[in-house]
């Protein structure tokens, strides 16, 4: 099911409603049910894929905490990895590394005869399998009991504003809060509501407006223009990050509605100074998991550089491999690894820089950082958008020629008033934006008087549905 | 563990949220009225072209591409003329139209001014019963699902003949089609007058035709996907088309023609046409010359008080409207064919 649809409409006040009226005891079971067939509207068979990631990590989570030996522990934790990132490999990576191999003994006239499998990625599966993982490693590093209710640990992998597309949420995070008795809190429901209004902004009115331009210029990027093709690019740039924090806002916004506390994936990452910056604003469950479960236990930063830099190199290849099973998102990956290497191995230059330029360099160096880091971070969507490495380098040629065509900037469904309209809301947005980076925005809202507030909400409510694009598009990261 | 709250920040919580809606309800329903569907492709050009013109035509013809590509307005109109009874006729045919979407038409169109109409003359045509995937989520299937075409949509599925998948599945479609035209769902461009996909000029609309009046014959078409569907007829469907007319001929139902008419089916034609009259219109219920028998439809229309049934799906009574030379493909006449359709039609209608 998607959030914006007309069935989620239908669905989640029912959930929320039945939720509330339900005893606390049998709450779990309600959430799970509805969890699943939240799952399911999507295609049912799929949800066996969750119930053995459940029961296997639920029973080597318990196998752990009772292994006498450091060496059973390690066993039921090796299961439990095998088994998540198996299921993994299987659906997301098979296929991806069967053509790889096939490309390279193909050069070499080698007959290789493994046959590609015929099957369609489960929804979320790159979220609910390292929700898992971090459980099982948890469990392992003593950091956590082992969870002893099969059905609050089902819940805890399937919970439903989570399950598909995130925030990856922690255990120690999430499974307490399934104990507490959520009475109906007006304040967290009124909240709950305002960050899914917000969501649906992000998501309708911007995001899926944006996807229509963007689509048209990178499905067939020889064909563009070089202006076209930067104007997608950062138009990307837009949709993506609208597309993502829109659905985690929906996703945090219903479970707040619910009484649930979920963590906030993004904060304002255009906003960022530096690349490293970004990250801990950008999509902030996956990058807090990376540093946890990869980066650290393989040295972390307090190594040397040349050691740092490989670290961050594996982080980032391994990130960009986990968002998708191409060369492209590697590529992606890399790309802000080697940002990041170049940032950390720079900064005693560009500061001392910064010093020579004296108050003037003070005062324009936030602005700057910001743009060149927005820059950068656009720079590296091509790769992550492109369909292919060939692609990539196609649109990085022309965007050198960017004004020498005299192709309209419109294409077929995106004409001019929708571009316009897409900067407006786009200039909306940061404006926003600005507000929450400079202060609480829910205390700006306090401010005004409670009339007004109902009146700007209802207003946001009835931009949202004038102008949002209601094809309902899938968010695009559901196919990770 | 517990988190409370007290009922009365749950009952203020609740007041807001109503007023909320409230207001959103309050503004939805004054943007309908200002709504002339300039965002649907082909609907939103006839009404405003209608709405322009208050005075330029009293007589409308209402129905399915049949309609749109068989009925030349000029033609009626020098006809009628020529009867010594001159009307100003507007075709009023959108492609892919049945009912209830043409009942809705109908209505709009009517309703458009307080002028008295002569002559409204409807398409008989079965209630689809079942929803066309590729058209469910059109701004154009959204739009006529006003309340009643909506509670009607709904039942015309109960009581039809699909699986109850299927049949639950296109009630779902109705009622969410429904919601979303309430809530004018990415409606703002239609609103402001500038649609999309805007191929208006300063001259005609494509669906106005070169006369504005409504009709743009088949061969006027100049799009490949017309030509193809041409070449089509020419290099492989005459043996269909015949196979087709041999069916009609012997009064086998087509397979998408509607088996079982109901009673209900019936009450909503009824009373489309009490709303024309009201409008002061005579109705006359024209089956163009398709290749649907439709037979138990015009049986039980022809028991419709005071309303006047054409029938032109007879290849023995019209036998010049069946002949392969004047058709463009096989469900439609080309524009020799049309002319001679709008003849005949007007020769029944003016006769009397």
């Amino acid at each position: 099911m998607l959030f914006n649809s007309f069935h989620f409409l239908v669905y989640f006040p029912i959930v929320a409603a039945v939720y509330f009226l339900l005893p606390h005891r049998v709450r779990w079971g309600w959430l799970l049910a509805a969890s699943y067939y939240f799952y399911m509207c999507w295609k049912p068979a799929y949800v066996a894929v969750i119930w053995l990631l459940t029961l296997v990590d639920y029973i080597a989570g318990r196998a752990i905490g009772a292994a006498p030996t450091l060496a059973r522990r390690r066993l039921y934790l090796g299961i439990s990895l095998a088994s998540n990132l198996g299921l993994l490999f299987f659906f997301k990576y098979f296929n991806f590394v069967n053509e790889t191999l096939r490309a390279v003994t193909g050069n070499f006239d080698i007959l290789y005869g493994i046959p590609n499998l015929d099957v369609i990625l489960p929804l979320g599966i790159s979220f609910h399998t390292f929700q898992a993982l971090n459980y099982t490693i948890d469990v392992y590093r003593g950091e956590r009991e082992p969870e002893r209710h099969l059905g609050r640990f089902a819940l805890f992998i399937a919970f439903f504003p989570q399950l598909v597309a995130g925030p990856i949420e922690r255990a120690g995070h999430l499974l307490p809060q399934f104990l507490v008795e959520h009475r109906f809190d007006a304040s967290l429901a009124a909240s709950g509501l305002r960050l899914m209004l917000w969501g649906f902004f992000k998501k309708l009115v911007i995001a899926d407006r944006l996807a229509v331009f963007v689509n048209a210029v990178y499905d067939d990027p020889s064909s563009q223009s070089g202006l076209r093709l930067v104007v997608a690019t950062y138009a990307f740039a837009y949709q993506i990050y609208c597309d993502f924090s829109g659905y985690s806002d929906i996703a945090v916004g219903a479970a707040r509605v619910l009484g649930f506390d979920l963590t906030r994936n993004f904060e304002r990452p255009y906003f960022a100074q530096s690349i490293g910056m970004f990250w801990r604003r950008w999509h902030i469950s996956l990058s807090t998991w990376f540093r946890d479960y990869v980066f650290i236990p393989i040295g972390g930063s307090r190594v040397g550089s040349w050691r740092l830099a490989f670290n961050l190199m594996i982080v980032f290849l391994v990130s960009g491999l986990w968002h998708g099973a191409n060369w492209t998102y590697v590529a992606w990956g890399g790309l802000h690894g080697a940002f990041m290497v170049a940032g950390i191995t720079t900064v005693a230059v560009r500061g001392r820089c910064w010093e020579a330029l004296g108050r003037a360099g003070r005062w324009i160096r936030p602005f700057v950082a910001r743009v060149v880091t927005f820059h950068l971070v656009a720079f590296a969507w091509i790769a992550f958008r492109a369909a292919s490495l060939s692609d990539i380098g196609t649109i990085v040629a022309r965007m050198w020629a960017w004004a020498d065509s005299s192709q309209p900037l419109a294409v077929p469904g995106f004409d001019g008033l929708e571009l316009a309209a897409a900067i407006a809301f786009v200039v909306v947005l940061e404006a926003v934006q600005l507000v929450q980076e400079r202060g609480r925005i829910s205390a700006a809202l306090g401010r005004l008087p409670s009339v007004a507030r109902l009146a700007l909400y209802a207003a946001v409510a009835l931009v949202i549905l004038l102008f949002g694009r209601f094809e309902e598009r899938a968010f695009i990261y559901f196919q990770f | 563990m517990r988190s409370s709250t007290s009922s009365s920040s749950a009952g203020r919580f609740g007041v807001r949220l109503a007023a909320v809606f409230s207001a959103i309800c309050a503004a939805l329903a004054a943007l309908h009225g200002i709504d002339r569907y300039a965002d649907v492709p082909a609907v939103g050009e006839k009404l405003s072209h209608l709405e322009r013109s208050p005075e330029r035509y009293d007589t409308l013809f209402v129905g399915s591409s049949y309609v749109y590509r068989e009925f030349d307005p000029a033609l009626f109109d020098a006809i009628s003329e020529a009867a010594g009874d001159p009307v100003r006729s507007f075709n009023l045919g959108i492609p892919g139209m049945d009912p209830p979407e043409t009942y809705w038409l109908l209505d709009r169109a009517l309703a458009l001014s307080n002028r008295r109409w002569r002559l409204v003359l409807i398409e008989l045509d079965s209630l689809r019963s079942r929803v066309r995937p590729a058209n469910s989520h059109t701004r154009r299937f959204e739009n006529w699902h006003d309340l009643p075409r909506t509670l009607a949509s709904i039942r015309a599925v109960a009581e039809g003949t699909a699986p109850r998948g299927k049949k639950l599945k296109d009630i779902g479609t109705h009622t969410e089609a429904f919601f979303r035209r309430l809530a004018m769902a990415g409606r703002w461009r239609g609103l402001i007058g500038i649609p999309l996909s805007s191929e208006r000029s300063a001259g005609n609309s494509p669906s106005l035709g070169a006369r504005n009046d409504g009709f743009v014959s088949l061969d006027e078409e100049r799009a490949t996907l017309f030509a193809m569907r041409r070449d089509w007829y020419d290099a492989f469907e005459e043996d269909r088309y015949g196979e087709k007319l041999a069916a009609l001929k012997a009064g086998v139902e087509s397979e998408d023609g509607e088996s079982a008419v109901t009673d209900f089916e019936i009450d909503l034609l009824r009373s489309a046409i009490e709303r024309a009259r009201v409008h002061g219109a005579r109705v006359v219920l024209v089956v163009p010359p398709c290749l649907a028998t439709r037979a138990s439809l015009i049986l039980r229309a022809k028991a419709i008080e005071g309303v006047w049934v054409l029938a032109f799906n007879d290849p023995e009574r019209y036998p010049e409207l069946y002949d392969p030379a004047l058709r463009f493909d096989v469900g439609h006449l080309n524009a020799r064919g049309a002319e001679r359709f709008t003849q005949l039609l007007g020769e029944a209608v003016f006769a009397r």
